[in-house]
């Protein structure tokens, strides 16, 4: 049987994971944290625009079961943000992590080995042999996948903003994010800000609910989004270089705030501090969660893998990468990126060629638009997100966007594509 | 006018510096973070049993505003802990931060946050300055060091596997740096039987959205819930690894409270969030803190040697209060800290310090566990006014009551009624 080897727990990790164990292969999810899911612990929103779309299609390729999970803990519906309003809605960020462990952990054919950190690999020419383990253990496979992010560790947080990522991604002590694609020589490329500094600045903010004013938790929880003008001494547009600019200027204008479980969420304010924040009515008590830092969330985009749109490294016979390692940061493109790279992991492994989406699928395009955007310094910039900015427009254009679950259906069937995630490979 | 520098804003060096400036200092109170009151923004509970006479001497003294604050912002009343039932109340954690960074803001101390103290400058049994980490030196007449004893990550990675940014916020801030280590003064680490450095942190908070929905609703209407553990997760050899402060009750049931912003387990600092997750109502817990996987963050790490007047042994201007000094409860940061802050003010007017009478309850408090931290067996005890061994000796000495006006009477009678509320120089 073949084995693949899947480094990083996060959602991009968790799609490959199941992907390659349906496809057939033998797999192992490496994560050095005790959580998976990664950093979509608080997404909250998901299923916006064109996001609507990929999710079915994922579901017609025969790999609905992340989408589903987020479907079934829906917490607030038709949410309009001022960016993304169709389809969108929010889901109950505290049940995410427990649900999804289950299933991978319940799927046949995935061992998950939690607190274990993959530090280096093993290579012959090529091809990638093992991953090495912290505690000094060697994991052999026959192919292997990056998902281990874009964010943090500490060090890059301190020396290119002043935050942490362990708000997210848990604590330092568990040991910082390691890369495999540049342990084995690959190819990789920080995202810059507006003045050159290396990463993003993680854009939302998570706060305690309790410590909003009674009134507005009440209200947030009930309306599940809420618009509230910023004091405007508070408004700096100089800040939306940092975030990567993938929202529109009304991020910046108000605290977009939304219900999201266990904790309340401001998008597009990554920057503000707390201090800052409790100079807002209502917010005079708040207390973040998330960045635990003083100023700006995790740095986010470092290190992205240099790849082609089948998700493989170029360079290696080997190995793939998914999610905020391949450039995708949305929810619904770490699902995808990490279960086409997984899948592809395990046609590797039973030495098949890899499949590449056709671009009559929304998928398809996107991954080869924004393969082709990574090639360029300006698009390597760019946050390509289906639900908002650049690409949201081109799916619109190019009529790829639909809200008709059979047009999904049929686009997918006659691309031929129907159920292919779901074959056994041998 | 004299100058007190106080390094740490927890709730002793919020205490230190509110009463250096009662005293008539000019006072600069220097936070690495962003925030003031430390590690007591996860405490909740306080005032049982003994520390209701605490409260009163200070009151007495002329320095109760700090644990007035905290009546102000209280939650749950009445409650019965299985070790401190008398008088016990939880305050609104969510609240305690904003209230005192106003009032220490408000009483004319210099706040300065964000800033790190790195090192001393001293002569012969003198602090001359304070060293920050951005190069300014703070000189003063006399110090007071409040700067804990949990944490820095280096700590927790060492000797457990935790962190201690869950509560007193991001790594990134730079680790603690205790200002009577750099002076060159005597410091102990607390050890568990086993011999290791340090105590595992006793608590572990939780997101309240996360539990079961009706037993969130339960523990906020009834602010204490006592869940028995599953027999196979009871585990009686984790005592000593907490200092062994609580009683074995914690260890066969999950105590937990409501504590406004978080919910809290006392004294299962160990227990993994995987562990809990077994319990019916905690499946899809998620822990707030610690953000590691097992162990809360290290603890009693570096305490000074001092006096029963928080002067640190070896310097005539240098004091130090809360956990510094041994003080690992809210009141008995507020009580050292005050203490510590007063004589700073009265060393730097060229004043003997002063030592509370050993017929008040925080006289004996101070002077006995001033002793007992000299041997090498009391130095592993914790002792509060609450429960455990100090509590016995103050019932069996008759410092217990419950009696307000026979509270007055002593202090009266020690000449000590408004002692902490004038000014030293005038």
């Amino acid at each position: 049987m073949s084995k693949v080897v899947i480094v990083g727990g996060g959602l991009a990790g968790c799609g490959a994971a199941l992907a390659a164990a349906k496809a057939g292969a033998q797999v192992t999810l490496l994560e050095r944290t005790d959580m998976l899911i990664g950093v979509a612990i608080s997404a909250g929103e998901t299923n916006g625009n064109g996001n609507f779309v990929a999710n079915h299609e994922l579901r017609f390729l025969g790999a609905g079961e992340l989408p589903d999970a987020f479907l079934s803990i829906k917490l607030h519906d038709r949410i309009q943000f001022p960016d993304a309003g169709r389809n969108l809605f929010l889901f109950n960020t505290g049940r995410a992590e427990p649900l999804i462990k289950k299933i991978v952990k319940g799927a046949p054919g995935i061992e998950v080995l939690l607190e274990t950190r993959a530090l280096n690999v093993q290579k012959e020419d090529d091809r990638i042999l093992a991953v090495k383990l912290e505690n000094g253990r060697m994991v052999e496979g026959d192919a292997f996948v990056d998902c281990t992010g874009g964010r943090g560790g500490i060090s890059i947080c301190r020396k290119y903003g002043k935050g942490c990522v362990m708000c997210h991604v848990k604590c330092p002590a568990f040991g910082d994010r390691v890369g495999m694609v540049e342990k084995a020589g690959g190819k990789v490329y920080d995202m810059r800000r507006a003045d050159g500094g290396h990463g993003l600045v993680g854009a939302a903010i998570t706060v305690f609910k309790d410590t909003l004013a009674p009134k507005l938790k009440t209200r947030v929880e009930k309306e599940g989004l809420l618009t509230i003008p910023l004091p405007s001494e508070l408004v700096d547009y100089t800040k939306f270089g940092e975030m990567g600019a993938f929202r529109t200027k009304a991020f910046i204008q108000n605290i977009i705030l939304t219900d999201i479980g266990h904790v309340a969420k401001l998008s597009g304010c990554g920057y503000i501090t707390q201090e800052q924040l409790r100079k807002v009515p209502g917010f005079e008590n708040v207390e973040v969660e998330n960045p635990r830092a003083s100023r700006y969330n995790a740095i986010a985009r470092i290190a992205i893998a240099v790849r082609d749109s089948a998700m493989r490294v170029p360079g290696f016979k080997n190995l793939f990468c998914g999610g905020e390692k391949a450039g995708h940061g949305s929810v619904e493109a770490a699902m995808a990126s990490g279960t086409l790279a997984g899948h592809n992991a395990a046609r590797n492994a039973c030495k098949l060629d890899p499949l590449v989406l056709p671009e009559s699928m929304v998928l398809g395009d996107f991954f080869a638009y924004t393969t082709e955007g990574f090639k360029t310094e300006k698009g390597r910039n760019m946050g390509y997100r289906m639900a908002f900015g650049d690409y949201w427009a081109r799916m619109q254009k190019l009529g790829l966007y639909t809200d008709d679950v059979n047009e999904i259906k049929s686009r997918v069937k006659k691309a031929g594509m129907l159920g292919v995630l779901a074959k056994k490979l041998s | 006018m004299p100058r007190v520098v106080v390094v740490g804003g927890g709730l002793a060096g919020c205490g230190a510096a509110l009463a250096a400036v009662k005293a008539g200092a000019r006072v600069t109170l220097v936070e690495r973070t962003d925030m003031l009151a430390g590690v007591a923004v996860r405490a909740g509970e306080t005032n049982g049993n003994g520390w209701f006479v605490a409260h009163h001497e200070l009151r007495f003294m002329g320095a109760g505003e700090l644990s007035d604050a905290i009546r102000s912002i209280k939650l749950h009343d009445g409650l019965k802990f299985p070790d401190s039932s008398r008088h016990v109340f939880i305050y609104n954690n969510g609240l305690l931060e904003p209230l005192v960074k106003r009032m220490v803001k408000e009483a004319g101390v210099e706040v300065l946050l964000e800033n790190r103290a790195v090192d001393v400058r001293k002569e012969e049994g003198r602090v001359l300055a304070v060293k920050l980490a951005d190069g300014r030196v703070l000189e003063g007449d006399a110090f007071v060091d409040c700067t804990g004893v949990r944490g820095g990550i280096n700590i927790c990675r060492k000797y457990g596997k935790g962190c201690v940014m869950c509560t007193i916020r991001c790594p990134a801030f730079g680790d603690r740096i205790g200002i009577v280590d750099k002076a060159g003064g005597k410091v102990y680490d607390k050890r568990r039987p086993d011999g290791t450095h340090g105590h595992v942190g006793a608590a572990v908070t939780l997101f309240k959205d996360t539990l079961a929905p009706e037993l969130k609703v339960r523990l906020e209407r009834e602010g204490l819930l006592m869940i028995p553990l599953p027999p196979e997760m009871i585990d009686y050899s984790k005592h000593g690894l907490m200092g062994g402060l609580r009683t074995k009750d914690f260890l066969s049931s999950l105590i937990l409270s409501d504590i406004g912003l978080v919910a809290k387990l006392s004294g299962l600092g160990f227990m993994t969030q995987e562990q809990l997750r077994r319990v019916p109502g905690f499946e899809n817990v998620e822990v707030e803190n610690p953000r590691a996987s097992r162990y809360n963050h290290i603890s009693n790490i570096a305490i000074a040697v001092r006096d029963s007047a928080m002067g640190a042994r070896g310097f005539g201007n240098l004091f130090c209060g809360g956990e510094k000094a041994g003080y690992s409860s809210v009141g008995g940061a507020i009580t050292s800290g005050l203490l510590a802050g007063h004589n700073a003010a009265r060393s730097a007017c060229e004043r003997e310090p002063l030592v509370f009478p050993l017929s008040m309850a925080l006289g004996d408090f101070f002077a006995y566990t001033t002793e007992r931290f000299k041997t090498p067996e009391g130095r592993n005890v914790g002792y509060v006014m609450g429960r455990g061994e100090y509590w016995a000796r103050m019932q069996q000495t008759g410092l217990y009551t419950d009696d307000v006006k026979k509270i007055k009477r002593r202090v009266e009678e020690a000449g000590m009624l408004g002692a902490l509320a004038k000014k030293l120089l005038s």
